[in-house]
């Protein structure tokens, strides 16, 4: 139910979440298998509490803050990308209008908009801050199948591609109809041929990428290589995470 | 229609994450062994294709508002139901974990919503049946093929939505009745189906017109032929029943010629020697020999003899196409 955002945003979301994943923190070193489950545990205890919780939330808003300022990553960013989902949970937050009182409500709507917050920006906190790369590395550990890995980063990689070759296709197809389209989505004359070209090109393209890949030596075994776990500290450092996220004053 | 992590309790979230992961369990373990390499490749392009076809801002016509597709459907006639479902499950745990779409408690949701219901029951239970149906009786036209896919790709948003309606019913997470949110839900998906069902079935007929071999199941499309024998025998149908029910009154020309007493000369002079079948009217002689009322069968010789017209013409206008493009070679 969220909302579409547009091609360039996309674009720049990748840039920004690549441009993270190269800071150096003590976020960014600890090992990403325990940043995935972290975040687990954290979008759990958020999607657990009730609305009506406010300390608890006031809480974890101050954990994430402190993780943000320690991985360096500006709050002001994350809003950005956050605001699409908060402003389609707020037609959810409007309905506590209709059925409690306006006090009540107030802090139900309030609850709501900062749960989506806190889930949305944890997860895009943990994945800026450890790259496509180190979340691939953390699955592997985790056992999840090195095809499927292979897979997510396969799609991650060709979204650049695909995401350049419809930018230049509504581009062309704007300019093409003298600016009277503009704004209005692609016309229904051309909904088929839009998405087969799109497709055709874009294979075409794919093809050749994965030829130069075959020819450099790429081979689905040979890819991803065993990768070493997290170390002692770093678990303890974990488990710590993981009380403090749980545990409620 | 992502479902975001605050929507979902913990309880739905878990639930949905243990059964769609044992569907991508079986999905995985029936992707061919033999050409994996091939397979994951083209699955990370698709994936990528659907992420960015997503993007694309279609005008709905007639409301000044646009929607995109959500792809599972295009994705299943392209990869095959269990390529399409992991690929779906690649693009939905992207858009969560990097784009801020769904949510990673939401996943299971998702992917049962977006992923399951079109890859693992609409597509074998509609399309491909009635595909399959249209095929075996060698009927199957492009325009059936898009008409099935419109009605797979309405259903199976309509479905989705409605998971979406009962797993935030179940989560508790918001205060509007389940009557309400079905009423506001349902409606605008079945617009969205219908235009993303269009789409699709656009998509495929390009893609299949173009690069055929592309498409994961390919069923041989027919041209739909000018005439038939459901149309000859409608048409002979026609000729003989409506006949009775014809006007007996002169048409325009006519009477306007009655008018200057010109009909009635030229009808014994001209008309009446030449024509066997004379003013609709069977000739007295034969008449007499056939025992019942011959009006409809006036109406069955007139088509029958334009159609064997017809036919003769087609036969000769072929032959010398036929005689040409030879001349040429």
């Amino acid at each position: 139910m969220n909302e579409r955002k547009s091609l360039l945003q996309s674009m720049f979301d990748m840039k920004w979440l690549e441009d993270n994943a190269y800071k150096k923190s003590a976020i960014h070193q600890l090992h990403p298998t325990v940043k995935i489950i972290i975040a687990m545990v954290f979008v759990i205890k958020v999607a657990a509490t009730p609305l009506s919780y406010m300390f608890v939330y006031l809480k974890l808003l101050l954990l994430l803050s402190l993780c943000l300022y320690v991985a360096r990553i500006r709050v002001t960013e994350l809003l950005k990308r956050t605001a699409p989902g908060l402003v389609i949970v707020s037609f959810f937050g409007i309905s506590y209008f209709f059925s409690y009182p306006i006090q009540s409500a107030f802090f139900l709507f309030v609850g709501v908009v900062v749960k989506v917050y806190l889930t949305i920006s944890f997860v895009l906190m943990t994945v800026a801050s450890t790259g496509i790369d180190g979340i691939s590395n953390g699955l592997l550990w985790l056992k999840i199948p090195r095809l499927l890995i292979l897979q997510l980063q396969l799609t991650y990689r060709y979204l650049g591609l695909f995401v350049d070759r419809v930018n230049a296709m509504s581009l062309s197809y704007k300019l093409r109809s003298n600016g009277n389209k503009i704004g209005q989505g692609i016309g229904r004359e051309a909904w088929g041929s839009f998405v087969g070209h799109l497709f055709l090109g874009a294979m075409e393209d794919a093809r050749m990428i994965q030829q130069a890949m075959a020819l450099r030596g790429f081979h689905l075994n040979s890819h991803l290589q065993k990768v070493a776990g997290p170390t002692k500290l770093q678990w303890i450092i974990g488990m710590c995470s993981i009380v403090v996220i749980l545990v409620d004053l | 229609m992502h479902m975001v992590d605050a929507l979902v309790s913990p309880v739905v979230g878990g639930t949905m994450w243990a059964a769609a992961s044992s569907a991508g369990v079986f999905a995985f373990n029936k992707l061919p062994k033999e050409e994996t390499e091939r397979k994951i490749s083209e699955m990370g392009v698709m994936g990528a294709f659907v992420f960015a076809a997503q993007m694309i801002n279609f005008a709905i016509p007639g409301t000044g508002a646009s929607g995109h597709i959500s792809g599972g459907l295009l994705l299943s006639i392209l990869l095959g139901p269990t390529a399409a479902y992991l690929t779906m499950g690649m693009v939905l745990l992207i858009q969560a974990l990097f784009f801020a779409d769904g949510g990673i408690l939401a996943f299971g949701a998702n992917w049962i919503n977006m992923g399951f219901i079109t890859c693992f029951a609409i597509y074998p239970l509609i399309y491909r049946p009635l595909m399959n149906y249209f095929n075996k009786r060698n009927t199957m036209t492009g325009t059936k093929e898009k008409v099935i896919i419109t009605c797979s790709a309405i259903i199976g948003l309509q479905f989705g939505s409605l998971g979406v309606v009962f797993m935030t019913y179940l989560s508790h997470t918001t205060s509007i009745s389940l009557i309400t949110f079905l009423g506001f839900m349902q409606p605008i998906h079945l617009a969205i189906g219908l235009v993303e069902g269009i789409i699709t079935a656009l998509a495929i007929a390009f893609i299949r017109q173009h690069e055929p071999g592309l498409i994961y199941c390919t069923y041989p499309i027919h041209r739909q032929k000018p005439t038939n024998k459901k149309m000859i025998t409608f048409t002979l149908a026609i000729a003989g029943i409506l006949v009775y029910i014809a006007s007996s009154n002169p048409d325009g020309l006519e009477w306007a010629l009655e008018k200057i007493q010109f009909a009635q000369a030229s009808y014994h002079t001209i008309q009446s020697p030449l024509a066997f079948l004379s003013d609709y009217q069977i000739p007295e002689k034969i008449e007499k020999v056939i025992p019942v009322d011959t009006t409809g069968l006036v109406g069955v010789i007139g088509v029958s003899i334009m159609l064997a017209i017809g036919f003769v013409f087609n036969k000769l206008y072929l032959r010398r196409q036929n005689d040409g493009s030879n001349d040429h070679e």
